[in-house]
């Protein structure tokens, strides 16, 4: 009497014990989770943060009177 | 120093005297300035409605009508006059308000005396530039 054959299986290489993870999404899911609506503290800016956003929309200058 | 040929007419609104005292004397000594003062929104507005200031300092911390408030009423008024936020206030939701609502320029009050001093004059030279200041390269022989 023969004993039935193993199934024909692949051995297990390290890349099968490897956590794949969706670093873009785990960034967008926290950012979701511990914005300033979810958890009710406010978010405070730097100075320098709070120049660069104010740079972004053009200054106003001082015009020039003829 | 920045020099102008007339002073530059500045309306600093903020509730507490030693702060206006204090951002007096620091534009005082960067530019050639005359200094009118308010001490709440409301009579930042008034004050804009008959005057015309070229500078406007802004504080949000207010009785009667806030700086927010205030600055949507005199942007509405001076849509080309900047009008500079000063205050202790630094949570995103108001700088990106204040940005919306027309602010120019957005400067935190709770930091050091000296910071406080370069963010202003950092902030004078970006709106009122020294006209006598160029930035040409000499001339190569």
């Amino acid at each position: 009497m023969s004993s039935p054959q193993p199934p024909d299986r692949k051995p297990p290489s390290l890349l099968d014990f490897l956590l794949r993870y969706d670093l873009a999404q785990i960034q967008a899911e926290a950012k979701q989770d511990y914005s300033q609506s979810s958890t009710g503290t406010p978010r405070l800016l730097e100075q320098k943060d709070i120049t660069a956003r104010f740079r972004q929309s053009k200054p106003r200058p001082d015009k020039p009177k003829s | 120093m920045i020099n102008r040929p007339n002073p530059l007419r500045i309306l600093l609104v903020d509730d507490e005297l030693y702060m206006r005292v204090f951002v007096g004397r620091v534009l005082g000594s960067e530019i050639n300035c005359s200094v009118a003062e308010a001490h709440d929104g409301q009579d930042a507005i008034d004050q804009c409605a008959k005057g015309d200031p070229e500078l406007i300092i802004l504080d949000i911390n207010m009785p009667r009508v806030d700086g927010v408030q205030a600055l949507t009423q005199i942007r509405a008024m001076k849509p080309d006059t900047p009008i500079v936020m000063l205050t202790s206030i630094s949570e995103e939701v108001v700088v990106e308000k204040c940005l919306i609502n027309g602010a120019s320029h957005f400067i935190r009050k709770d930091v050091g005396a000296n910071v406080l001093k370069a963010e202003l004059k950092e902030m004078l030279q970006l709106f009122f530039p020294n006209p006598e200041v160029t930035h040409e390269q000499p001339p190569t022989a």
